[in-house]
């Protein structure tokens, strides 16, 4: 209890401080928002003008209270460009991000255990090598260019999607979901690579232990002695990992919306960041990160409840 | 055979084709990288267009070993910069302690929890655009994780006999941690920068397909990617050429990263 | 009383950094139904890896090179108006298949390790690890029939209390973290006994405890022994504990047996003169004050050239002899067998 009261004002103040750092970013560093956006030769009456309705001709501190106030409210303002309140636009787009990363995470998880597994099984093997190799290159492939390759042979080769056609999920879910495989495909793969590699080093790490004698002393299969008990101990120890993947999901699922198209969080954040749409950019970030710290700590009150060496010495 | 040393031959062989490939650039490529020669749009590769032409005629060797010298540059520069704005905030912070490491360790953790193409968007943003900017984003990208590394590595060393010992006879601070405790922590800054430098060219092919990485008309091989995306079904080799050199470079520094981490680690 | 288990020229090598090493050399012995044997011998002298070698669970880096492990299976019971069954065929433990294996570890034989706080899972509650065993052998009163859900938690309550664990119900739900080292130890042996296996091998049970503890453990091993007539193997560097619950002893150094006997003989007549000195250096209390002597010199590793006679380095009375040739056994009293020349010597001048 003392643990989760503990986490949740650390979690606060980095929230407080990501606030900050966010505001001090697109309010202090670059000087003036509205000559950026309007350029040098823009005359001083269009500038006032844009300060007013941007806000930036009010005091620093007022600017933050209002900014913050307003995202307490659901209201972080206008986006610039689409003239639209920012909350109407994320929230019409926020879905598609989600289940995209949703779905990443399913396939990471899905694929990296049985690999990791096997690899363990394999060790000192031509098999294991031949996983390493993969993995090896599976993190040496940035996503778009994943995605590139998909979109050419499963998409125009192959045709098993076709890429530029998005689906809605409102229209058609399951058209939405075929859609959306490859996308997520494209970035689950580096990460699956990641994580097979840690799972395999745990799960020759928990081979190693006193357990594992004592459940081959008893009569256990190969497969009993990983399966009831090995696995369990390795996935408790990658745990963590998981959690700071959420991270590298999400940096992944920007660049890959903009390859396949999708009208998601991260295709809105580029766009506003090369129009120099300040107020929808700013929002975009801050959701990002607040998004990413809360499932954070939500892994970590998870890690809590599953590994019974932390959940109950924290009592 | 060693440890790692395999690995450590294949990487080095690797990177070291594509670094020279990138200086040989500097002073001659087949043809010019920016002349366009509708004779011979989108020419599957031959030994005249060793990887083929684009959809303006342009040689893509050409155009991709110039990318190598524009992305190397830009990650070399990143690193280098890191390393040493990392090297000096993590001494200070590991050997200091006190109000300043935790001030500089807050500012580190908070930058952390955003992702990092997430900093390097904001950056780009907010500052005018020049070729510039993307090394400043990147290059803050990656100071929370190894300012952490060098500040880790300097509380180890800082209580150890041997460190314990040279302060008993006197050796001022600076020296003490430049000449003993800086030594000791490179093998594990050497592979940090090696995996750095890896991230660092994921992140600026990444930026440069987004449009928001070095300016054009520089080519780079993020921007070649994305141009190639709308020709990748006629002339798949516009992609393949400068998405398999972002592969090798990688893989050639991963295997030199894992070569030494198994040696010194 | 017939034989369970015999070692029969058992040689174990050890392969690492390219070379090959040995290290049990040439042993041979016996472990009898219902008996406590000991074998003792300093920490590296084959002991443990022995006995690994009995259960199959040597590491990658050891592996039989000789010789035969014989498992005796005693005839299965049968119902008392059922003619009985003749007892299976001899298996020979080092050359089982995984399967055979499988069936014997935790059903037949069963040991208990040295630490235990690493020997047990520790994400999994205590009362579900003693309840794997049954599980997996489906060890039931009536042939034929799958243990049901009660069964098997009364017979984990049932073995707790035997092994002496207190409110058995509660801490069933517990995890090994929460548990004290002699309370984790019991569990070990619970989760070893609850099959009623034939033959127990206890690997320096005791060790990591603290004194009082080992006393409770070392109780509870010879009840075991009683009530179920489980024959038991007790593995220790220490004499003194060796002697509070053996009925028989072997003494290992260097991966050779020097001697064996019944405990009484042995320590009132000691043959060999590393038995000797080990008996020397057990602490007692009339010799307090006084420097407790200890051997001379140090065990050799198992990656050195050893002597045929591998104390000889360290024995007063070595001679040429020792260098040159393996000493035979000798028998100095009853079961009481020497492997020594000097010994051999001066039996072949008396008579």
């Amino acid at each position: 209890m003392r643990y989760l009261i503990r986490k949740t004002l650390v979690l606060l103040a980095t929230m407080f401080t990501i606030t900050l750092l966010t505001f001090a970013a697109f309010h202090i560093i670059p000087g003036d928002p509205a000559m950026l956006i309007l350029g040098t030769e823009a005359s001083p009456e269009k500038l006032e003008q844009l300060r007013h309705t941007l806000g930036t001709d009010l005091p620093l501190l007022v600017q933050y209270r209002n900014w913050v106030a307003g995202l307490l409210s659901g209201n972080p303002g206008t986006s610039i460009r689409y003239s639209m309140p920012v909350a109407d636009l994320v929230g019409s787009r926020l879905p598609v991000t989600v289940l995209l990363g949703l779905m990443t995470i399913i396939l990471v998880i899905a694929a990296s255990i049985p690999l990791g597994v096997f690899a363990a099984r394999k060790k000192d093997t031509v098999v294991e090598q031949f996983i390493n190799f993969f993995t090896m290159l599976g993190i040496s492939f940035p996503g778009f260019f994943l995605s590139i390759l998909f979109m050419w042979i499963f998409g125009l080769v192959l045709h098993l999607f076709s890429p530029g056609n998005y689906v809605s999920y409102k229209d058609n879910f399951g058209g939405f979901m075929q859609f959306m495989f490859f996308p997520a495909l494209s970035i689950a793969i580096p990460e699956i690579a990641i994580l097979t590699k840690y799972i395999r080093t745990a799960m020759i790490d928990e081979l190693g232990r006193g357990y594992v004698r004592t459940a081959r002393g008893v009569g256990n299969s190969v497969n009993g002695i990983l399966y009831r008990h090995v696995l369990k101990n390795a996935i408790v120890s990658v745990i963590p990992l998981i959690g700071m993947m959420i991270g590298s999901i999400f940096s992944g699922s920007i660049i890959v919306e903009q390859v396949y198209g999708i009208p998601g969080i991260g295709r809105l954040l580029i766009s506003s960041v090369t129009s120099r749409d300040f107020p929808l950019t700013q929002t975009l970030v801050l959701y990002v990160a607040m998004v990413i710290v809360v499932t954070n700590y939500i892994v970590d009150i998870l890690i809590q409840l599953i590994d019974p060496r932390i959940r109950l010495s924290s009592e | 055979m060693k440890d790692g040393k395999i690995e450590f031959r294949i990487g080095c062989i690797l990177t070291g084709i594509i670094a020279g490939l990138a200086v040989i650039s500097l002073f001659y490529t087949p043809y010019d990288i920016n002349e366009m020669n509708t004779a011979v749009r989108m020419q599957a590769p031959s030994l005249q267009h060793l990887f083929g032409t684009d959809n303006f005629g342009r040689d893509i060797f050409s155009r991709a070993i110039v990318g190598a010298r524009f992305t190397l540059t830009v990650a070399i520069s990143t690193v280098l910069s890191c390393t040493l704005i990392s090297s000096a905030l993590g001494l200070i912070s590991g050997y200091v302690g006190g109000i300043i490491d935790e001030v500089i360790m807050r500012v580190v953790d908070a930058i952390n929890s955003f992702p990092g193409i997430l900093i390097a968007l904001i950056i780009v943003t907010v500052m005018e655009q020049s070729n510039y900017t993307i090394v400043i984003a990147l290059c803050i990208m990656f100071i929370p994780s190894f300012t952490r590394m060098v500040r880790t590595g300097t509380l180890q060393y800082k209580n150890t006999d041997f460190v314990k010992m040279a302060r008993i006879f006197g050796v001022s601070g600076i020296r003490l941690a430049l000449v003993h405790v800086f030594p000791n922590i490179f093998p594990l800054l050497l592979s940090s920068v090696i995996v750095g430098l890896s991230n660092a060219i994921l992140a600026e092919s990444s930026m440069s397909y987004l449009g928001l990485g070095i300016q054009p008309p520089a080519p780079s091989w993020g921007r070649m990617l994305s141009e190639a995306q709308s020709i990748i079904f006629t002339a798949p080799w516009c992609a393949l050429a400068p998405g398999m050199m972002i592969v090798l470079t990688i893989v050639g520094l991963n295997c030199i990263g894992e070569g030494v981490r198994k040696r010194f680690l | 009383m017939s034989n369970l288990l015999e070692i029969k020229n058992l040689t174990i090598g050890i392969h690492e950094n390219g070379g090959e090493y040995t290290a049990v050399d040439d042993i041979s012995y016996e472990v009898r139904r219902g008996e406590i044997l000991g074998i003792v011998g300093e920490s590296g002298c084959g002991k443990s890896i022995t006995n690994l070698a009995v259960m199959g669970l040597l590491n990658d880096q050891l592996s039989v090179t000789g010789g035969e492990i014989i498992y005796h299976e005693p005839a299965p019971k049968t119902a008392e108006n059922e003619p009985p069954k003749p007892a299976p065929p001899p298996v020979d433990l080092a050359r089982v298949s995984a399967r055979e294996r499988q069936h014997i570890n935790g059903k037949e034989i069963s040991m208990v390790y040295q630490e235990p706080m690493t020997s047990l899972d520790p994400l999994m509650k205590i009362g579900k690890q003693i309840a794997e065993p049954l599980k997996l052998h489906g060890v039931n009163s009536k042939p034929g029939v799958k243990l049901s859900k009660e069964e098997i938690h009364a017979r984990v309550l049932k073995a707790m209390n035997d092994v002496g664990i207190p409110e058995a119900e509660r801490r069933m739900e517990l995890y090994p973290h929460q548990l004290s080292g002699g309370m984790r130890q019991r569990v070990v042996i619970a989760i070893a006994t609850i099959c009623h296996p034939r033959l127990l091998i206890a690997d320096e049970p005791t060790t990591a405890l603290d004194v009082t503890i080992q006393k409770q453990v070392l109780a509870l091993l010879k009840r075991i022994n009683r009530q179920y007539r489980t024959s038991i193997v007790f593995v220790s560097h220490d004499l003194a504990v060796i002697n509070q619950i053996c009925d028989r002893v072997v003494v290992m150094y260097a991966g050779r047996i020097v001697e064996t006997g019944p405990t009484r003989e042995i320590l009132e007549h000691p043959g060999h003169e590393y038995t000797k000195g080990l008996i020397r250096s057990i602490p007692r209390r009339e010799e307090k004050g006084t420097p407790l002597p200890n051997i001379p010199g140090q065990v050799p590793s198992t990656t050195e050239q050893r002597d045929p006679c591998p104390f000889a380095p360290r024995c007063a009375l070595a001679a040429d002899l020792c260098r040159q040739q393996v000493p035979e056994a000798v028998e100095v009293g009853p079961e009481h067998m020497v492997y020594c020349h000097m010994i051999s010597r001066k039996q072949g001048e008396e008579t």
